[in-house]
């Protein structure tokens, strides 16, 4: 665990109010002081490849806005007041109450504040996000965890065959959550199951929420992050879970993903072949068709990997371009700061996608310590690409190398629904990472591209 | 006798008895704003809000130009992760003004639920350290939020203890978010730093001999220098404008505190006036500097539009006694610009507006909207304070005008947007979208990257609204296939439903 952090790569616990907002219809009602719910909209949306307020985000959040009063006297009434208000004035399926540094210093007990609100038969919920506490991780598994225990509620599951709640990427702290989110319910469609999404523009909202407990099984699409919810869920409603810690993305973890989910809920195996067998032919019509570039090119492509991103999307980017691309791991920085009992098995993990990744794997919160890392690694090399945030951008244009953007802090792109998910997130990931050669000053035309 | 500078910035509602909440026409906001302590403005506030920025994150938009300095953002990573957003766009900012400048550099000290128990001072020193030592910066300023206020650290105290252990000066700004709801209190915050340590007359090497000539000139030249206090959110292309017409004056200008170096506040005490080019900015600091350091200031309205930019101009030129050239230049000016806007009348003339934004600029830019004869509709304005008043001037039938005073708070203005049917709305970055969603052009009120001061900000802004009001079909497309999150019953209450006087 870091201790001081230059260039952060994640934000505080109170940026899980963009996990509330992610749930379609949805509001999160901040309790702390002005500036804090702003601040996680700037790193967390416009951070995230300027993903905007959406329904209802940035501006529009509830606030307290607690200031000395609140703080000397407690504000448990203001909280009261602007509940109250939020209630009358915003169309709403669901709000859920965070609370920042102040009011969970100064002890308001703003849990309870919110049950007032449930025990009167309103939507509310309410959680503990002091930044103090933890980073976007911890506030994402928090909110997660509290919607379950106090919307979703001890209700008697009805358990429906083949539907599956999927626990995966954190909404906007992998930019790419929204393509991602969709891709993934795509393909478990494919083999045939009913899926709970649970955020984004596929998901059907709270009602998918309070579906969770007739799943016939959860899926777990991360090394560790939403752990704790499969945990509670086969607690609390006996919903087994299936763990599937690599993020799948290109064609050999796709397959191999899908036929683990298959086998997991004894799915036809047949109909599952079936589907990944058209799956692989379109995703190798279209990669044989990059032959010609690479054999071209091949003096010119980049060839050592660098990945800055969390476990789940880092280990399955990696694995695919090492596995199917060809490239040679030179670093893979973790940037979720995972406890320290599971950063071995994140290791393991990684190995068991292949061998080459000896010696790369690292676990580190501070983008400081990454960029002073890459640097002695990178040496003199100009055949590296590495795949980040903002800070990798300037790292690679002043080191002269490629970049592509996989993780927040993103000021310089544009993200709609773009997604390296799947068979066809590979592809994508494809064309982004060949195509930035040509962004690069010196590389412009085929005859710069000799001389370079 | 340099009076000591007080340990941090009081509220400005204690201070400038400045009001965050208020809804009505203008003609009673200006009988509140000329009663005692401002009437009902500055106990009002909401019994329903919405989240806004506060005085930290305000600070650090301030902080983080200025050049060679490192900021250290203590408090948890959440303080202070907004301006990542600088990064890249800072840095291009910052080389306007010098090539050779560096982009933002990122620190936090992290606080976890072990340092609000223990204390965050180890934290702060282990930072500072890492950051002397990395960057080697000239400055490094910590900004301190929420929780070292709370759990009690004393950064003035650790910043001493420090100063003689690292090559930088250390600045510190106690900026912590619940201390006020204005956010305008930052400007004071960050003054107060600059007040502690880097406002000290700067080191001149002696001359063993200067001719009486030679001494003549350089006091000559204090005498015809002018520090224009900028704000962070103009642009480049504002400063050249502004420098074009004082120099034109035959003055010297030096732009502070933004894009600054922090020496820039040493030389700046050589000049023989301080002009503030927002009045709601600089009043702490100029007030400081004249009862201490002896050099006069002007606060009166903001140079937007031409009214506005001729009474600026005018004002200056008085201290210098100038009129006479002064009174030319305008002359001038107002006959080029004249000229220049007669494309765009036709196509902006009577249309609806509502202006969102800081209350001296929207006032100001409402000037512009009624020399461009469009029909102004509506304001809303951050905060209100005295500072406004001058600008209220150049405004002419305005008295049953709305206005509403909200820092952000979106719900009051898509009710009051609602009922005034504007054609196009003018407004501060953050709480335009929504507007756009009930399908408005919106034209961005001021910004870093576009011209919006001086004569040729005005032409700018009839250019661009004219351009805007062109084609609106991406708004209207909005409009079509968004869902909104307020309430049907919402639009038909009373906008100011929430906002209670006391």
């Amino acid at each position: 665990m870091s201790t001081l952090i230059e260039q952060p790569r994640y934000a505080c616990a109170l940026a899980a109010q963009q996990t509330v907002l992610a749930i379609p219809n949805s509001h999160p009602i901040v309790h702390a002081g002005p500036g804090c719910s702003s601040k996680a909209f700037g790193f967390a949306a416009f951070g995230a490849g300027f993903q905007g307020e959406g329904y209802a985000g940035g501006s529009h959040v509830s606030c307290t806005n607690s200031s000395e009063q609140e703080v000397v006297f407690g504000g448990e009434n203001k909280l009261r007041d602007t509940i109250t208000g939020a209630l009358k004035i915003l169309n709403g399926d669901l709000f859920v109450v965070l609370t920042g540094c102040t009011s969970d210093i100064v002890g308001d007990d703003s849990i309870s504040v919110a049950k007032e609100f449930a025990t009167e038969g309103y939507p509310v919920v309410g959680a503990e996000t002091a930044g103090f506490k933890g980073n976007s991780y911890y506030g994402h598994e928090v909110v997660v965890n509290a919607i379950i225990e106090q919307f979703v509620g001890d209700i008697k599951p009805q358990v429906q065959e083949g539907l599956v709640n999927v626990f995966s990427v954190v909404p906007y702290q992998d930019p790419y959550w929204r393509g991602d989110l969709e891709g993934i319910k795509n393909l478990l469609e494919k083999i045939g199951l009913k899926v709970n999404i649970l955020f984004g523009e596929s998901s059907a909202g709270v009602s998918e929420w309070k579906d969770i407990p007739n799943a016939e099984f959860n899926l777990l699409l991360s090394p560790w992050v939403g752990l704790d919810t499969v945990k509670l869920l086969e607690e609390k409603y006996k919903t087994p879970f299936l763990h599937y810690p690599v993020f799948p993305v290109g064609a050999q973890e796709t397959s191999r993903f899908l036929r683990e989910v298959g086998k997991f809920v004894e799915l036809d195996e047949k109909k599952v072949e079936l589907v990944i067998g058209k799956e692989e032919k379109r995703f190798y019509d279209y990669f044989i068709s990059i032959s010609d570039f690479i054999a071209e090119y091949r003096n010119n492509l980049p060839v050592e990997l660098y990945t800055v991103a969390d476990s789940t999307y880092g280990i399955g980017v990696s694995s695919y371009l090492v596995n199917e691309l060809g490239f040679i791991p030179k670093g893979i920085y973790a940037i979720d700061d995972p406890q320290n009992s599971i950063q071995e098995t994140l290791n393991d993990i990684l190995l068991s996608r292949g061998g080459e990744f000896k010696d790369t794997f690292k676990v580190e919160a501070d983008g400081g310590l990454i960029e002073a890392d890459i640097r002695k690694k990178i040496g003199e090399s100009k055949k590296a690409i590495i795949l980040g945030s903002s800070w990798e951008k300037f790292l690679a244009e002043e080191t002269n190398n490629l970049y592509t953007y996989l993780s927040v802090p993103l000021h310089e792109t544009v993200i709609l629904n773009k997604s390296y998910v799947g068979y066809t997130g590979g592809l994508s990931l494809i064309e982004d990472l060949y195509s930035s050669l040509f962004k690069r000053k010196t590389t412009t035309s085929r005859t710069q591209l000799f001389t370079n | 006798m340099i009076k000591a500078v007080e340990s941090a910035a009081p509220s400005r509602e204690e201070r400038l008895k400045a009001g965050i909440a208020f809804c009505g026409t203008c003609a009673k906001l200006q009988n509140s704003l000329n009663q005692k302590d401002g009437g009902c403005l500055n106990a009002a506030n909401r019994s329903f809000s919405q989240t806004y920025g506060c005085q930290f994150t305000l600070s650090l938009g301030i902080l983080n130009t200025i050049r060679n300095a490192v900021v250290i953002m203590h408090g948890p990573i959440g303080c202070g992760f907004c301006s990542t957003a600088n990064v890249g766009m800072g840095k291009a900012y910052k080389q306007l003004r010098d090539p050779s400048a560096s982009g933002l550099v990122w620190l936090s000290s992290n606080l976890d639920e072990t340092d609000v128990i223990s204390g965050g001072e180890k934290k702060l020193k282990e930072v500072i350290f890492y950051a002397d030592k990395e960057f080697r910066p000239e400055t490094i300023i910590v900004a301190s939020s929420c929780v070292p206020a709370l759990i009690g650290d004393d950064i003035d105290s650790i910043l001493d203890d420090l100063q003689n252990q690292v090559t930088a000066e250390l600045v510190p700004v106690v900026c912590e978010g619940f201390k006020t709801k204005l956010m305008a209190t930052a400007y004071d915050a960050v003054y107060n730093g600059i007040l502690k340590k880097l406002t000290k007359y700067p080191n001149r090497e002696e001359h063993l001999t200067e001719t009486d000539l030679e001494k003549q000139e350089r006091e000559y030249q204090i005498k015809r220098t002018v520090n224009v206090f900028n704000v962070g959110s103009m642009s480049r292309a504002d400063e050249l404008e502004i420098e074009r017409l004082l120099t034109a004056l035959d003055l010297n200008v030096n732009f502070l505190p933004c894009y600054s170096a922090s020496e820039d506040f040493s030389y700046a005490l050589e000049a023989a006036l301080n002009v503030s080019i927002c009045g709601t900015h600089d009043d702490y600091y100029l007030k400081y500097i004249n009862e201490n350091f002896h050099i006069p200031y002007l606060i009166d309205t903001i140079p937007i539009g031409r009214k506005n930019t001729d009474r600026w101009i005018l004002k200056i030129a008085e201290r210098f006694g100038l009129e006479k050239e002064a009174q030319a230049l305008i002359k001038k000016e107002n006959e080029i610009l004249e000229e220049s806007l007669v494309p765009f009348r036709n196509n902006l003339r009577g249309k609806r507006v509502f202006v969102s934004g800081g209350e001296v600029r929207i006032i100001a830019t409402a000037e512009v909207v009624q020399d461009l004869q469009m029909e102004l509709v509506g304001l809303k304005g951050h905060h209100i304070d005295q500072f406004v008043k001058p600008v209220f001037e150049s405004l002419k039938d305005v008295d049953d005008i709305y206005i509403n005073i909200a820092t952000q708070h979106p719900f009051e203005q898509v009710n009051i947007v609602n009922r005034l049917k504007p054609d196009v709305i003018i407004i501060h970055t953050g709480s335009g979208n929504i507007t756009a969603k009930h399908g408005l052009p919106v034209f961005p009120l001021y910004g870093p990257s576009y011209n919006y001061l001086g004569y040729s900000g005005t032409y700018e802004i009839a250019r661009r609204l004219n351009r805007i009001m062109k084609n609106s079909q991406f708004n209207k497309n909005l409009s079509k296939y968004r869902a909104l999150p307020y309430k049907k019953e919402w639009y038909e209450k009373e906008p100011f439903a929430y906002i209670k006087e006391k």
